[in-house]
């Protein structure tokens, strides 16, 4: 069973590729942008070792509550301008069960640039075998009961 | 969401013997005996497995019938799904905000 249904996103900016890949390693851009609406980045929670093995750590800030998320991305392949390969620690304190992937491609695209996210999750007893994805089931059982 | 309950959900999910039970409970709610039977595991371990799975509230088993029939539970699944969801809603905010970005820094207003 292959993990064919994983969360992704695709995306298409007005911007040269390589603009568009320097906005995740910067941490003055990460500030900008790397939180969704209504969550904000403090500059001062912000890290980056922006080099293979390196990290990328940052809060998010729920201004209304003050809740605060720590994000971190692992990184494990990095080949500018086009790939990024992130690994993310499970933290079950911030509603994040497992270990998560996250695969960020940039492409050329006409004058701009096509990123797509691909995130997958998987426990620690599932590391390393191809067959694991989480979603892969929750689609089989969908359509079982369909 | 109960954190705690998504991580059993998950774990629960991540064994292969699991989850073929749980595509046979899909069809219908079956016996022991009868969910054993495709697998070249024994009733016990079956037992086992299906506690996994009621602990992470994927299945449910009759406390009255002798042979306690067991029913999948797609409350659990709906949860896991919905994880799913609020990851995806995540990334949209993000590529929301990296479109402004972008082009705020090439000095377009949107």
């Amino acid at each position: 069973m292959k993990a064919d249904r994983e969360v992704r996103i695709t995306r298409t900016f007005d911007a040269p590729r390589e603009l568009v890949f320097r906005a995740w390693l910067d941490p003055d851009q990460i500030v900008a942008w790397m939180a969704p609406a209504g969550l904000e980045v403090p500059r001062s929670s912000v890290q980056v070792d922006a080099r293979l093995g390196g990290r990328i750590e940052y809060s998010m800030v729920d201004a209304s509550s003050g809740r605060e998320h720590l994000v971190v991305f692992e990184i494990v392949e990095l080949s500018e301008p086009e790939l990024l390969l992130f690994e993310s620690p499970a933290q079950p304190e911030f509603g994040f069960p497992e270990r998560i992937s996250t695969r960020v491609t940039f492409e050329e695209d006409g004058n701009g640039t096509t990123v797509t996210i691909t995130q997958t999750g998987h426990t620690d007893e599932t590391i390393g075998d191809a067959d694991a994805g989480w979603t892969s089931i929750l689609d089989k059982l969908e359509s079982l009961l369909a | 969401m109960a954190t705690d309950q998504l991580s059993l959900t998950f774990a629960a999910l991540a064994n292969p013997t699991r989850r073929a039970i749980l595509d046979r409970l899909a069809k219908g709610e079956a016996t022991v005996a009868e969910l054993a039977k495709p697998f070249s595991v024994s009733p016990p371990a079956i037992s086992r497995h299906l506690k996994v799975l009621e602990r992470a509230g994927l299945i449910s088993r009759s406390r009255v019938a002798q042979s306690r029939p067991t029913t999948l539970r797609l409350e659990a699944l709906d949860e896991a799904d919905s994880w799913m969801q609020a990851c995806r809603t995540t990334w949209e905010g993000r590529m929301d905000r990296l479109g402004e970005h972008l082009d705020r820094v090439q000095g377009r207003r949107r």
